[in-house]
């Protein structure tokens, strides 16, 4: 059943269409915004090389196995940790670094690290 | 005239449903509206291929980094509204698309963890109508808000508004309504009443919402003139 409509109490008047050339700056211009702005490209992005291959199927397993939500989470780092998520950040963009630090700051608060 | 974007870096929190309510109720109260589907999901897009899509909403799908400021600009030219959805994720397409704009909406659900990447996307937004020279004004939209006010939501709204970002009065609430305009297409007008509860509820908070969009928007242009 479909009911019938009261009239909107919206008012639109005084929007029109934009006049023509009032539209922003040369899209060129904003090269240096794009550098400066951590957005990630689409275009990037789609070139994307592939994700390199699963681990061997039959792999030993690293870590502890997990004993529920309470058990303690160990991380181990390399060295070259915080710079390669530097370049992570450089090149794809804030989303996917933020999440990781947000873990990375839960694991460490769980294991009392500053 | 105005080029409304809708903006967020972070995925699922309402941009599609605030784009599609707002063009829906402006169409519905007789102007003429271009939806500018940057999401490569193409959520729109799939509403408009379903019944019942108003005749003055326009959904405008073939769009891309190296176009959409053109795309942007043709519709501005043709439509009273311009509303621009960009997908959830950070891409080069909204600082193009911010070039544009005269308003920059980023919606956020009640959460730190949303509320900490809507600050920052407002906080690119205005880096970006800064160095490009643009007037844009960018406000946050609480989104799928339950009809209580939970403290988590207050605690994040205080806290964003004390530090100074803006929020839009209306915040656009939970309802099935919403989810179902991409099931039955069409708009709140038209979907059955009797599988869909509460429209009217949905239908009083979309004209609330719309309207301080409208008032923004007004108030951006008497300080404008």
């Amino acid at each position: 059943m479909t009911e019938r409509k009261r009239a909107s109490a919206i008012d639109v008047t005084g929007f029109g269409p934009r006049p023509a050339g009032a539209g922003g700056p040369d899209p060129a211009s904003l090269a240096s915004v794009i550098e400066e702005t951590p957005f990630k490209s689409r275009v990037v992005e789609q070139a994307a090389p592939a994700p390199a291959a699963k681990a061997e199927p039959d792999a030993p397993k690293r870590g502890r196995p997990s004993r529920g939500s309470k058990s303690t989470v160990y991380a181990r780092v390399p060295d070259d940790f915080y710079d390669r998520l530097q370049r992570i950040r450089d090149e794809k963009g804030w989303s996917l670094v933020t999440a990781l630090e947000r873990a990375i700051d839960a694991l460490g608060r769980q294991e009392g690290i500053d | 005239m105005p080029v409304i974007t809708m903006a967020s870096s972070k995925g699922g929190v309402g941009k599609t449903t605030s784009s599609l309510l707002l063009a829906l109720e402006l169409a519905d109260a007789g102007a003429s509206v271009a939806l500018i589907d940057g999401d490569r999901n193409q959520p729109l897009s799939k509403w408009a291929a379903l019944e019942g899509k108003p005749a003055n909403v326009t959904v405008i799908s073939d769009t891309s980094e190296e176009t959409i400021t053109q795309t942007i600009e043709t519709a501005a030219a043709e439509y009273q509204f311009v509303i621009v959805d960009l997908e959830g994720s950070a891409n080069a397409m909204i600082i193009y698309a911010v070039s544009r704009s005269d308003l920059v909406v980023v919606p956020l659900q009640a959460s730190i963890v949303d509320a900490h990447q809507a600050t920052r996307t407002i906080e690119a937004v205005r880096r970006i109508a800064h160095t490009s020279r643009q007037d844009v004004r960018a406000v946050l939209l609480m989104t799928k808000a339950p009809n209580f006010i939970s403290s988590e939501a207050k605690h994040v709204q205080s806290d964003l508004e004390g530090a100074g970002f803006e929020f839009l009065p209306v915040a656009i609430h939970e309802r099935v309504a919403y989810r179902s305009l991409f099931s039955y297409g069409g708009d709140l007008h038209s979907l059955p009443a009797k599988q869909v509860g509460n429209l009217d509820a949905a239908r009083e908070n979309a004209e609330a919402y719309a309207q301080s969009v409208l008032a923004i928007l007004r108030g951006k242009a008497a300080v404008a003139a």
